[in-house]
């Protein structure tokens, strides 16, 4: 593999704390892959021997086709870090900032490479202030266009859009799948998984080191079960009552057997065997209803999100509060 | 190589106003020691012996002693945050992202500190020479800043010793404690120490320069040259062992 990352069996210690143990992965170019998982999972450890910044214990990276640990000259050209903290010297400016690291990856038209980063990242308008001047999410832009100013093939972006206005995440996601177009290869890590879901096609889920699961996006998803039907009546609406003999007649009709529950006064129809499929079932359930003149407030079927089979790869108790701070 | 020259530019432009603080701080405490000076004849019983003469070389001999004091202090002050202080702010990470060296990100960061130390202590120098002179009558400008540039060299100590102490550390405190108790250990340790060290102790050398002698300033100035060669082949040895630690990251 020339371009792209590769990571097989990495693993770091630190001291008697084991943060990666054997995580094995690969980003391919053109690609935006999503390092996820709760904290302390190991994402920010990886992503710092990635971009050579540490050594790793055992195992081997590989960016750009360079070794992380015996040619760290070539990965660091290669590489396009934004690290978790943003981490900008408040008294420079903006404009001098990145003229610097454009200057030291030793580009032949700095000042040029600086203003066209800044462009791109929204903060053209901004290149004299100084940088302890700007919000949160400017100097998060700052730092993305400090990532992005030497053009490098790869990119490793820990948190990203950490604190962005709902806009501006936008942007960069827009941004960030933009990149993985123009045949970057992206690896993003962030605990915001329905961000992750927009802009990733396949992801890798850790947790205390490990991987749980990896893979293209639905096949992920699909861990965490079958799609679902869900159908919800307006409160007293003629034909509630009849809604489920209803639909056991229904999936009788279309060979298909299911659990039904109630969730948030929806009526829930979860596969559990039969020959039939949920999409077939619910061509059924949706003409039956409208042959006895019920009209759902809600029709849809739902298939699992990638917040599902992440807490249930990982663990409800242990995310509980990450995702909670994460929203 | 142009991305570290970069760098030393950044560092230097970001310097000025450590330079504006040491210079304030010493001249400061400078003007003050010719003050006192000033004001000594009113506070001894009349017909007292003065201890010191009257004159400007006198006043000026008091601020080198000063800059020993107060200059070894701010030099360690200025040499804390070289490494512990970037990784405090989260600013080490993204250099270190960079195609540099963290020994070349430390020696640029620690001359942009020397720098601001010397050109404090040039500008206290003169200040304080004007004011002596304003006050107590002519002495020799050349002489007075020759005296003060013998004396950066040991005082630079502090800043070096704290530079290495910011390497081990990962906090600005620590650092300071840590430098701060190196070189006072070091000027300790030059009433006994071999030849090389003697000239951290020997600020009447500077007062030599100013009164016209200088007897074994060759010697001297190599010892104390040679002094400051190895502390910063100590500090480059701590800065890789603490790399090799790893004792930058959480």
């Amino acid at each position: 593999m020339s371009g792209g990352v590769l990571v097989e069996d990495l693993v770091k210690v630190y001291g008697e704390t084991e943060a990666v143990r054997g995580v094995s992965f690969d980003v391919r170019p053109g690609e935006v892959m999503g390092l996820l998982g709760p904290n302390g999972a190991g994402k920010t450890t990886t992503m710092r021997i990635l971009a050579s910044v540490i050594r790793p214990t055992a195992g081997r990276a590989l960016v750009n086709g360079a070794d992380v640990v015996r040619e760290r000259d070539r990965v660091r050209r290669s590489v396009g870090y934004l690290p978790e903290r943003s981490g900008l010297p408040p008294g420079m400016t903006v404009e001098r900032y990145l003229t610097l690291f454009a200057r030291l990856h030793g580009l032949a038209d700095p000042e040029g490479r600086a203003r066209e980063a800044a462009r791109e990242l929204g903060v053209a308008d901004r290149l004299g202030s100084r940088l302890g001047s700007l919000s949160k999410g400017l100097k998060r832009r700052v730092a993305l266009a400090r990532a992005l100013v030497h053009d490098p093939p790869v990119l490793l972006l820990d948190e990203p859009t950490s604190g962005l206005d709902p806009l501006s995440r936008v942007q960069v996601l827009d941004l960030i799948a933009r990149q993985a177009a123009e045949g970057k290869a992206v690896l993003v890590s962030s605990h915001v998984l329905p961000e992750m879901e927009r802009v990733c096609t396949r992801v890798c889920l850790i947790s205390r080191g490990r991987v749980l699961a990896r893979g293209p996006l639905d096949e992920v998803r699909s861990s965490a079960g079958r799609p679902v039907l869900r159908i919800r009546l307006r409160p007293r609406s003629p034909g509630a009552g009849d809604l489920v003999p209803l639909l056991e007649g229904a999936l009788r009709e279309a060979g298909l057997a299911a659990r039904l529950r109630t969730l948030r006064g929806a009526v829930e129809v979860d596969p559990i065997g039969g020959d039939g499929d949920v999409r077939s079932a619910a061509a059924v359930v949706l003409r039956r209803l409208l042959e006895a003149g019920i009209v759902p407030d809600l029709f849809e079927i739902h298939k699992p999100t990638l917040e599902e089979a992440f807490v249930g790869l990982v663990g409800g108790g242990e995310l509980a509060g990450d995702l909670g701070a994460a929203r | 190589m142009r991305g570290i020259w970069a760098l030393l530019g950044e560092e230097l432009r970001l310097s000025a106003q450590r330079a504006a603080w040491t210079a304030a701080a010493l001249s400061f405490f400078g003007m003050a020691g010719v003050a006192a000076l000033k004001m000594l004849p009113d506070l001894l019983p009349e017909g007292a012996v003065l201890p010191v003469e009257m004159t400007a070389t006198e006043a000026v001999r008091g601020y080198v002693r000063t800059l020993y004091q107060i200059g070894s202090l701010v030099s360690v002050m200025l040499g804390m945050d070289v490494v512990s202080g970037e990784v405090e702010r989260g600013t080490l990470e993204p250099l270190l992202s960079a195609p540099v060296s963290v020994g070349s990100v430390f020696l640029v960061k620690l001359a942009a500190r020397l720098a601001a130390l010397s050109a404090g202590v040039a500008v206290s120098a003169a200040v304080t020479w004007c004011y002596a002179v304003s006050v107590f009558g002519p002495t020799d400008l050349a002489r007075a800043l020759l005296a003060s540039a013998y004396a950066l060299l040991p005082i630079s100590s502090g800043a070096l010793c704290a530079a290495g102490a910011s390497a081990l550390c990962r906090s600005q405190s620590s650092s300071a404690l840590l430098g701060a108790a190196a070189t006072l250990g070091l000027f300790a340790a030059s009433r006994v120490a071999p030849w090389w060290l003697t000239p951290f102790g020997r600020a009447e050398l500077a007062y030599e320069i100013l009164s016209g002698g200088a007897a074994g300033l060759a010697e001297a100035l190599g010892g104390t040259s040679l002094a400051l060669l190895i502390l910063l082949a100590a500090d480059l040895a701590a800065l890789l062992a603490a790399e090799r630690m790893e004792r930058w990251w959480g």
